[in-house]
This record gives C-alpha cells, structure tokens and sequence, in this order.
C-alpha cells in the first residue's frame, strides 16, 4: 500500500465503482468522439483531439473485462497526467466524485486492479492507471484485431 | 344405533376398542401365568428329579464298574481303593435318592414316588449285595493262590522235577553201568531209582495240575475230591522221595536233601493253595458280581429307569402341556383380538355406512339442486345429526320448490299481464289516435257549426231587416234582446278567455322552444370554451416544451459546471496544500451546479406534470363537449317538437280566434239587432219571441262552441298525452314482457314436481 495517494478520482461502469490515484488524473472531459485507430489492441477506442493535444482513449472495459457497451453523449473522459503515461484517457460511464482514501483495503496481485475497499455503502476498486498503457502494449493472447 | 347421536356412536366404538384392548391383556396376563407356573413346575420339579434319578442311576452304574475293578483287581491296595470309590459312590447314590424322594414329596408325584419306594426296595438289597462282594472282592483269595501255584510252587516243582531228571539221568547211567559190570543188583537198585525219580515226576506234575482244578473248581464237594486226590500225591511224593533217597548213592545226598527241602515248601504252599482256593473269594466275589449284585443292579437299574421314564414322561408331558398352554395363550389371545378387529371393523363401517350413505344421499340431492331438480327428498327417518341434516335439506328443497313455484307462477302472471298490458297500451294508442281523428272530427264539426252561427246571423241579419220594419213596435223585444246581446256578449267574454289561455299555452311552448334554443346555444358555447381552452393547451404545451428546453439547457451547464468543480476539484487536490482553499471552493461550485441541476429537473418534472394535467383536461373536455353535443341534439329536438306543438296551439288558436270574432260579430250584430229592434221591441213580441229563440239559439251554440273548444283542446292535450304515456307503457310492457320471459324461463330450469 506503498503507492497510495491520498484521494481517488472515482467513476462507475456498468453501475461499480471503481476509482484512479487522483495523483494521475489531470482532468475529466465531457465525451468526444474519437477516431478508431485499425488494426490497434483491443483494448484502444483510438485518438481524439482535446484543445490542441492529441489523446489516446483506451477501452478501460475491454482491459477490465467487463462487457462492450456502444459511446454515448453521457459518458465522460478521464484524461490522466504524465505520470501515468503520455496524454491518455478512458471512456466511464459516469464521474463518482472525489473520495479520501481513508480504512483497510484488500491488495490485489493483479496487474491492473490494485485494491478493493470499502467506500461508504459501495466497494471501491482500485485501478492502477500507470499500468494501462503496459496493459495495451502488449501482444494479445489471441493476436486478434479490434472487432 | 341409528338415533344415536354421532359422539355416542364414536364413544362406543371406542369403549368397544377399549374393552377389547383390555380383555385381550388380560388373557393374554392370566394365559402367562398359567405358561410360567408351568415352566416353573418343569424346571423345578421335574427337571430337578429326573436330573436326580440321572445321578443316582450314574451312581448305581459307578457303583458297579468300581465293585467290577475292585474284584477284577488283583492288587488288594488297588482293589480297596476301588471298594473305598464304589462305598463313597454308594453314599453318594443315597444322598441323591434322598434328595429325589423330597422333591417326589414336594412335587406331590404319586407315580414316581411309589415307583421311588420300590427302587429303595432295590436299592437295599443292592446295597447289602454290594457290601458283601466288596468285602470279599478285597480278599483276592484264588488269585493269591493262582500267585502262589505259578509262583514259588512252580518253582519249587520245578527244581523238585529238575531232582527227578539228575535222578534219571544218574540211574539210566547207573544201569548202563551195571549193564556193562553185569552187576544184575545194581542194574535193578538203578531201575527202582529211576522209577522212583519217575513217580516223584509225575506226581509233583499231577499235584500242579490239581492245584490249578482246585482252584478252578466250582462247588465243594469237587474240592473235597480234589483235597483228598492233592493229600495222596502230598503222600506219594513225599514217599517217592523217601524211595529215590533210599536208593540214591551217597553222592546225591546234597541234593535228596535239598529235594526233600523243597518238596516240604512245596507242600507247605500246596496246603496254602488248597486253603486260599478254599477261601474261593474271588470266585464268589465274581459269582456274586455277576449274580446276585447285577441282579439287584440291574433291578435298581431297572425301576430308576422306569423312574426315569415316568419322569421323561412327565416332562414331556409339560413340556406338552406348556406348549399347549402357549397355544391356548396364542389362540387366545389372537382370537380375542380378531374378534375385537372384527367388531372393531363391524362398528366402524356400520358408523361408516350410518354418516357415509346418508352424507352420498345428500350430496347426489345436493348435486341434484345445484342442476335444478328440485322434486328428491330423503326422508330419512332418524333422530341423529344426519338425520336433522337430511330434515334440513328436504326443508330447503321444500321451501326453494314453493318458492320457485310461487316465483314461476307469479312469472307467468307478469308476462300474462305484460301480455294484457301491451294490448291495452296498443289499443290506447289505437284509441289516442282516434280520439285524434275524432278530436280533428270535432273541429271539422265546429268549423261547420260556425259556418251554421255565420249563416244563422245572416239569417239573423235578414230577420233583423224584417224585424226593422216592426222595431219600433217592439220595445219589449229590445229588452229582451238586449238580454240576448249581453249573454252574446259573455259567450264572446268565454271564448276570448280561452283564446287567452290557449296564448298561455302558447307562450310557455314558446318559453320551452326558447330554452332549448338557448341550451343548444349555450352547448355550442360551451364548445367554443372547449376549443380555446385547447388552443390555450397548445400554447402552454409549447411554453413548456420551451421551459423544458431551457431546463436541459441549464442541465447542461450544471454538468459542464460540475466537470469544471471536478476539474478544479482534481487541481486543488494536486497542488496539496496549496490548493485546499480552492478545494472548498471547488466543492461549492460542485454543490451549486448540482443543486442548479436539481432545480432544472424539479421545474421539468412539474411542467410536465402540469402538461399531463392539462392535456388530461383537454381530453375531459373533449367528453364534455361530446355530451353537450348530445344535449345540444336533444334539445334540438325538443325544439322541433315544441315548435310543431306550437304551430298546432297556434292552429288552434287561430281557430277559436276565429270563433271569437264570429261570436263577437254575431254579438255586435244581435246588439245592433236590439239597437234597431228597440224600437220596435215592444210591437213585435212575437217577432221578439222569435228572436229570443234565435237569440238563445245562438248563445246555446255559442256556449256549446265554447264547450267544444274547451273540450277538443283537452281531448287534443289528452290524447297527446295518452299517446306519449301508451308509447312509453308499451315499451315498458315490452320490457316487462322480455323480463317476464327471462323469469320464466330461469324458473323453467327447476324442476319442481
């Protein structure tokens, strides 16, 4: 629990909460459309331009293994800061608001999931966001191409 | 049983199961016991005894195999230890027959008790025999002598014999020698002795052999012979000896002496043998074993065995008896048991068949009601509940029966009468129409009896100039007159009333055309109302799809406000310390663009529920105005209807009107007929009487007009009415006929008889 930061930056897909070191996050950005990249990882939506800079959205379900679910005008972007990896977003469903890191927690061994806890009346997982971009750069099991 | 009421029927089945559950542990208590004493008997006495004579009749048979080894035993140690065993078995044997005979004595065995009596009998002369050979058994008298005889005596005859054969021997040498010396002395002295050896030979062979037969020998008389023969051959071998000493050379004494030594023994002994055989112990010890003592043995042996058998008996006779008793306690008690199932059973279904066929019988009338046969009774005639349920149910059939009959009868009375109704209401309706006609006839009637006034007044008119010509000499007659235009004047006052109420009628007609006009118009009102309130809907419904954009608007930048206090939020945490006041006010801007959110959607939610109510309006006023249009029609029609009544009073108006003025005109042409006949009035009494006729005449047909009119109007109003209420009685008779119908064909569905 070395790496802990103090606050999450926490967001729900499918209705569970999970949450980013608010360390890593420089902003949440309303939805805009990206262009798909071909032939890239699965677990890329592809690349959107945001004030000037180019982003590249990952497919934060895909790594997490949760179902697909089509882009909607209500989701969000979560753009995370250079610690974390060079302009890189996720596409959430919703913003779950800044929480205080606070009470025991459940250290994962995973790659991605660094811990579970609780978080008022819900379970908070935390996602390392340092580790998407390793997450998308390796080869897939399957060798498969974005669907 | 049967009007018993049903807690006593369960109360005696279950006494009945009681009682049987009782006696059947009685029997089957008393039927153990008896099985019990029994086995005890078996056990204790029984048993007891035959395992008694068991040990007595092993007794008596040990008895006789040590008293057989005891005499057998020729080791008189031995034979005494064998006697000392067959006494304690003895003792033994008797310790046990006083023991069986106390059981025999406890157990009350007659049979075996006398069968014990005789044993004891037995069983002393047993004893006494026993006694007896055991002391002689331990003497072991010829088996002594047999020692003696193939013991020392043998031996001692042996060395006599090898005496007699040196003897020989010398004597044969001794001959020859005499032979060769021919010394005829010697030879012969040689032969004596040799004779004499030889006789001494056969006489101690002869005395071995009848030592043995002495011993052998069965009965005194045979020893006393065998005495006397053992005393001869004692006498020849002692003087056989005597002989061969004689004879013998002097080399020989030695051994003469020494044969002569043993001949002493041997005789010594042969007078031992001859009194042990004397003794003859053995012999009659064996004689008495196998005689008298396996007589009384073989006689005790026999009555234990019979005791034994009679015991035997008498245990398998309880054991029978036990047996039998466990038989009887099982038939018993399986028979008491059956019996009871059985009753048990019996009363269970003749209860069963009491409840059970009564309760079939009722649901079958039940059932039967249910399909509307209301003619089965049960007529049960019993005293329990059943009985007072099939009474209840043959009452209610009885009382719906009535009913339905009542109710069919007075279905057919109803359609009957409807029938009689509808006939009357047509033939009303018939009448009405022709009271119409007739009405109609009437005022043809009328018109033409004004026509006959107008005629009458111009013949009136006619007289009048006739008259002129005589009014100055008839004042009288103006007088009268004058009377005549006065009632004229109040016939035409009559006719003018009714003109006036007629107008009344007219007016309320009016009145009621008015209102209906004025409901139609206010329908149409309320319409246009309907109308612009919809139109106001509209124009709300786009006010609100406008406030409704707006609120998403203001959603929107809630959101967009919320991102950006998120944001600053993100920064403020990021620049730690330094950013926790802006943190704060993050937060607040947070929690103003959510409350701005909430409002947004507050505003949406209620302008919506403000369009649902209003377009729900709308809709209730689309029903309304529908219904208004319906009163609208039917007001119309009252209109028309009121009109057409309206135009027919005015009809009728216009005609009593015209009657009016006919009346007044003949009443203004009388007055002028009394103006001109005043003068004459009072010369023309006879014209005068006929005027007054006239007069009268005419004021009767006046008034009779006046009637008419009255009346026509009346039978007009009337018969409208009448026909209105034969129209609405003959729908309603209509109705109360299909109603009628309807009853009677539900009550059809009940069987009654």
């Amino acid at each position: 629990m070395s790496e802990r930061g103090s606050h999450a930056c926490s967001f729900r897909l499918d209705g569970r909460l999970f949450g980013f070191d608010l360390a890593r996050v420089r902003e949440v950005h309303p939805y805009s459309p990206w262009v798909p990249v071909p032939l890239a990882h699965r677990g890329i939506h592809g690349l959107v331009n945001l004030r000037g800079r180019i982003h590249l959205i990952l497919n934060i379900r895909a790594l997490l293994g949760l179902p697909e679910k089509a882009p909607s005008e209500s989701d969000l972007l979560i753009l995370f800061n250079e610690t974390a990896g060079p302009s890189l977003g996720v596409v959430v469903d919703e913003i779950g608001g800044i929480l205080p890191l606070a009470g025991p927690s459940l250290d994962s061994s995973g790659p991605l999931v660094a811990s579970a806890m609780a978080a008022k009346d819900d379970m908070l997982t935390m996602v390392r966001a340092e580790a998407l971009i390793s997450a998308v750069s390796q080869r897939e099991p399957d060798g498969g191409e974005k669907s | 049983m049967k009007n018993l009421s049903m807690a006593w029927k369960l109360a005696v089945l279950v006494s009945m199961l009681l009682l049987i559950t009782i006696v059947v542990a009685g029997v089957g208590a008393f039927k153990l016991s008896m099985f019990n004493s029994r086995i005890r008997q078996m056990v204790d006495f029984t048993s007891k005894a035959l395992e008694l004579a068991f040990k007595v009749r092993n007794g008596i048979l040990q008895v006789i195999r040590y008293e057989k080894s005891s005499v057998l035993t020729a080791d008189d140690g031995e034979s005494a230890r064998f006697a000392d065993l067959a006494r304690g078995q003895i003792r033994e044997a008797n310790d046990f027959r006083a023991g069986l005979a106390q059981v025999l004595d406890k157990a009350s065995y007659a049979q075996e008790r006398s069968q014990l009596d005789d044993f004891n009998r037995h069983w002393d002369e047993f004893r006494r025999v026993q006694e007896k050979l055991l002391a002689i058994a331990v003497l072991n008298s010829n088996i002594k002598a047999w020692r003696i005889i193939e013991g020392d005596l043998a031996r001692n005859l042996e060395e006599i014999g090898a005496f007699c054969r040196d003897q020989q021997k010398s004597a044969e040498a001794d001959g020859k020698a005499s032979d060769q010396a021919k010394d005829a002395s010697k030879g012969l002295r040689a032969l004596r002795r040799y004779q004499a050896a030889s006789r001494l030979q056969d006489a101690t062979d002869k005395l071995r052999l009848m030592l043995v037969s002495h011993n052998l020998a069965t009965d005194e008389q045979e020893r006393g012979n065998l005495d006397r023969d053992v005393h001869d051959l004692q006498g020849r071998i002692s003087k056989s000896i005597d002989e061969v000493a004689e004879l013998a050379e002097d080399k020989d004494r030695a051994d003469i002496g020494r044969a002569r030594e043993k001949s002493r023994i041997a005789q010594g002994l042969a007078d031992e043998v001859r009194r042990l055989s004397h003794a003859n112990s053995t012999a009659l010890s064996s004689s008495l074993s196998l005689g008298e003592a396996t007589r009384a043995a073989n006689a005790c042996d026999e009555q234990m065995g019979g005791l034994i058998d009679s015991l035997g008996k008498r245990l398998e006779a309880d054991k029978a008896e036990v047996d039998d008793s466990y038989r009887t306690a099982l038939i018993g008690i399986g028979a008491i048991t059956v019996a009871g199932i059985v009753i048990g059973i019996g009363l269970g279904l003749g209860i069963e068949r009491g409840i059970g066929n009564p309760l079939k019988m009722v649901l079958a009338n039940l059932r039967r009601m249910a399909a509307g046969d209301l003619t089965q009774r049960l007529n049960l005639d019993r005293r329990d509940e059943i009985g007072e349920m099939t009474r209840a149910l043959d009452g209610v059939s009885d009382h719906l029966a009535g009913l339905m009959g009542k109710v069919a009868s007075v279905a057919e009375n109803l359609a009957r009468s409807s029938g009689q109704l509808q006939k009357l209401a047509g033939d009303m309706m018939a009448q009405s129409e022709e009271t119409t006609t007739q009405a109609s006839t009437v005022a043809a009637g009328t018109e033409e009896m004004t026509a006959t006034i107008q005629s009458m007044a111009g013949a009136s008119e006619q007289l009048n100039m006739n008259v002129s010509s005589v009014s100055s000499a008839s004042e009288e007659i103006s007088v009268n007159v004058k009377g005549i235009s006065d009632a004229a004047e109040g016939a035409s006052q009559t006719v003018a009333s009714l003109a006036k109420s007629i107008e009344e009628i007219n007016q309320s007609l009016l009145l009621v055309a008015r209102e209906a006009r004025e409901g139609s118009e206010m329908t149409e009102k309320a319409r246009t109302m309907v109308e612009s309130a919809n139109q106001t809907l509209t124009a709300l419904d786009h006010a609100a799809d406008e406030i409704t954009k707006v609120t998403d608007t203001i959603k929107g930048f809630a959101l967009q406000t919320n991102l950006l206090a998120l944001n600053a939020t993100i920064e403020a945490t990021t620049a730690g310390d330094a950013g926790k006041g802006f943190a704060v006010v993050a937060a607040e801007i947070k929690e103003l663009a959510q409350q701005s959110a909430r409002s947004a959607s507050e505003i949406a939610t209620r302008i919506d529920d403000v369009r649902r109510g209003s377009r729900q309006a709308v809709s209730s006023m689309g029903g309304v105005i529908v219904k208004i249009g319906e009163v609208s029609t039917s007001a119309g029609r009252i209109s028309g209807s009121v009109a057409s009544q309206t135009e027919t009073a005015a009809g009728i108006k216009r005609h009593v009107g015209e009657a009016n003025q006919n009346v007044s005109r003949i009443a203004t042409a009388i007055r002028e007929v009394a103006r001109g006949a005043n003068d004459t009035a009072r010369n023309t009494s006879e014209a005068a009487a006929g005027t007054r006729n006239l007069s009268q005449g005419a004021a009767e047909a006046a008034r009779v007009v006046q009637t008419i009119a009255t009346n026509i109007h009346g039978v007009s109003e009337a018969s409208r009415l009448g026909a209105r209420s034969a129209t609405a009685v003959h729908a309603s008779s209509a109705e109360l006929g299909d109603l009628a119908e309807a009853m009677r064909q539900a009550v059809r569905q009940f069987k009654l008889t």
